[in-house]
């Protein structure tokens, strides 16, 4: 693990204190630096160097397998279990690099949740897929408690009032929508900071698409969130910022408004004008 | 004449062939159901369930039989699920498919299913009877003849490492079957390993724990083999109620039945009884496997 330390980042000076969104300069929740990803000899995702903002949306775009989703795996460290796969660069949650030996995966992940991008509840009640994480994670003491962490969870996640007579209820039998506000629920249940969505909506009818986008909206006034998208309305209607993946490697890293009106990069308008990809 | 004529010759030839075979292996079967139902049938009464052997076998029943064979397996089941599920999840979860460690134990495992049973019986007397049963004795018994003998137990630890192979084959199927979705969702809420295998993927893979049980107690009820020289008894006046007790077991009654009476015809109608529940059993608990698997699998699915 080589840790960059004042190697230069041109692009991430740049950005981190551009001003068109919040008025003043934030402080990154996750700043990735330099972040390289091989699988075997092939490099997925090449020298990104990219933050995350806290109550903003990110959304990273780009062709089918230009690495997103690795580069998204990356930040919770889903990327440790496939064999082969080789990190480099580094990934600061709130100042620390995830990547130093020894740092708490299994803590990481219940701070960085992840949505995936078809619904993947336990074929398990509805109940129990909330509360999957509060038990593992031993995050509550009473079932008074658990009850009520698990209807907050899905509060937020939108879903209480659809599903709260039937908690019983096996969560296959929710609509594909249900299912993937649970599988956010999921998420929020153990109370995460940084919310990591791998193409949420892909799987999804248009109706449903648009309640996990207004649901993003909302969440976004607690979490870091960001999200993993082939589909560039989306990315334009959800995001504050948004990135360009190209083969591994970032070509743009702006404002929302601004790459999809004015991009900087001539591939960036190639791309978002439906030249390629 | 053309050469197409005597292509479609031969591909008519073969369908025939096929079919012929097909109903050939039907005839097998159904002549040898036939003939055990019907001579067999008349024999099942409630006596002939309930009751001893008599008469130097050619009267009662074939009561302490079942029995020993219901305890017999039992045992087994005790011993080869829990191991055999572990190796599973080895395999299955933790080990490196490239590593030489997991191309040695899973070479052992398919060689283990290919062993002949009797090799097994005489391992089972050899290893468990004569090394570990002496050894029990010299440790606990003061040297005294108390293990160190055929047992129920030893044959129900032989049985369980006969079986060991079925299970595993089994249960791994079915953990390999758990989708990769489940086990991410799992990680990605910040589960450890082991919270990931016995919360999500064994839950999952239920029905593949259960069908690899039943199918192992139904190789195993019907080996006799394997338990010829660890522990199944001739003829036994009272049931089996310790672990080192010998028992009488169907298989080996049938064999003893058949191959060891006085008097071959006055057994005859009890042999053809003895077959029929032995081939019962282990009929009815391989439909149990399947119905179990086939409605845990439409289950999970559904989730109804």
């Amino acid at each position: 693990m080589n840790v960059p330390t004042m190697r230069d980042f041109p692009l991430l000076k740049t950005q981190v204190r551009f001003p068109a969104v919040a008025g003043e300069p934030r402080v990154p929740k996750i700043e990735v630096e330099g972040l390289t990803i091989r699988y075997g000899k092939r490099v997925a995702v090449r020298e990104v160097t990219l933050p995350l903002y806290q109550n903003l949306i990110t959304a990273i775009i780009g062709p089918s397998g230009c690495g997103k989703s690795t580069f998204l795996r990356a930040l919770n460290r889903m990327n440790d279990a496939i064999p082969g796969v080789a990190t480099q660069g580094c990934v600061m949650l709130d100042g620390l690099n995830i990547y130093t030996p020894g740092f708490d995966v299994i803590e990481l992940r219940r701070r960085v949740g992840m949505v995936f991008q078809t619904p993947n509840p336990f074929p398990k009640s509805i109940y129990d897929n909330v509360a999957f994480g509060l038990r593992i994670n031993g995050l509550v003491s009473s079932r008074a408690e658990l009850d009520a962490r698990i209807e907050q969870a899905l509060r937020a996640a939108a879903l209480w009032d659809e599903v709260k007579d039937r908690l019983n209820r096996n969560a296959l039998q929710l609509s594909g929508g249900e299912q993937q506000r649970l599988c956010i629920a999921r998420a929020l249940a153990v109370q995460p900071e940084v919310l990591l969505m791998d193409e949420p909506a892909s799987a999804l009818d248009p109706v449903s698409t648009a309640k996990i986008e207004e649901l993003m909206f909302e969440l976004k006034k607690d979490y870091t969130i960001l999200i993993v998208t082939h589909n560039m309305q989306q990315a334009a209607r959800v995001s504050d910022l948004t990135a360009f993946l190209l083969n591994g490697t970032l070509v743009e890293f702006n404002p929302t408004p601004r790459l999809f009106t004015t991009p900087t990069d001539s591939r960036t308008e190639a791309y978002i004008t439906g030249r390629f990809g | 004449m053309s050469p197409v004529v005597p292509r479609r010759l031969a591909d008519r030839a073969f369908l025939w062939l096929a079919a012929l075979a097909v109903l050939l292996i039907v005839a097998m079967l159904g002549v040898i159901l036939g003939n055990i139902v019907w001579n067999g049938w008349e024999q099942i009464t409630w006596e002939f369930l309930t009751a001893a052997p008599r008469v130097g076998m050619t009267e009662g029943g074939i009561f302490p039989a079942i029995f020993g064979t219901v305890l017999l397996v039992l045992l087994m089941t005790i011993f080869v699920v829990p191991l055999g599920v572990c190796v599973a999840i080895y395999f299955s979860e933790y080990a490196n498919r490239e590593s030489p460690l997991y191309r040695w134990t899973r070479q052992a495992v398919n060689n283990l299913a290919g062993v002949p049973s009797i090799v097994f019986g005489l391992f089972g007397l050899g290893f468990f009877v004569q090394f570990v049963g002496r050894g029990v004795d010299r440790a606990f018994y003061e040297g005294r003849l108390t293990y160190g003998q055929p047992a129920l137990i030893w044959a129900a630890l032989t049985m369980a490492v006969l079986t060991l192979p079925v299970v595993i084959v089994s249960v791994e199927e079915a953990l390999r079957a758990v989708p990769q979705t489940y086990r991410d969702a799992s990680y990605a809420l910040g589960a450890t390993r082991s919270q990931t295998i016995f919360r999500v993927v064994l839950p999952h893979a239920l029905s593949g724990v259960l069908t690899g049980g039943i199918l192992a107690v139904s190789r195993g009820a019907g080996e006799v083999a394997p338990i010829l020289f660890v522990g199944a008894a001739y003829f036994l006046p009272h049931l089996p109620t310790r672990l080192n007790d010998q028992f009488m077991e169907l298989g080996y009654h049938v064999y003893v039945l058949s191959t060891q009476s006085p008097d071959v015809e006055a057994t005859k109608p009890l042999l053809y009884g003895t077959v029929l529940v032995l081939l019962a059993l282990t009929f009815l608990l391989n439909l149990t496997a399947i119905a179990i698997r086939s409605r845990l699998r439409v289950g999970a699915e559904t989730g109804r």
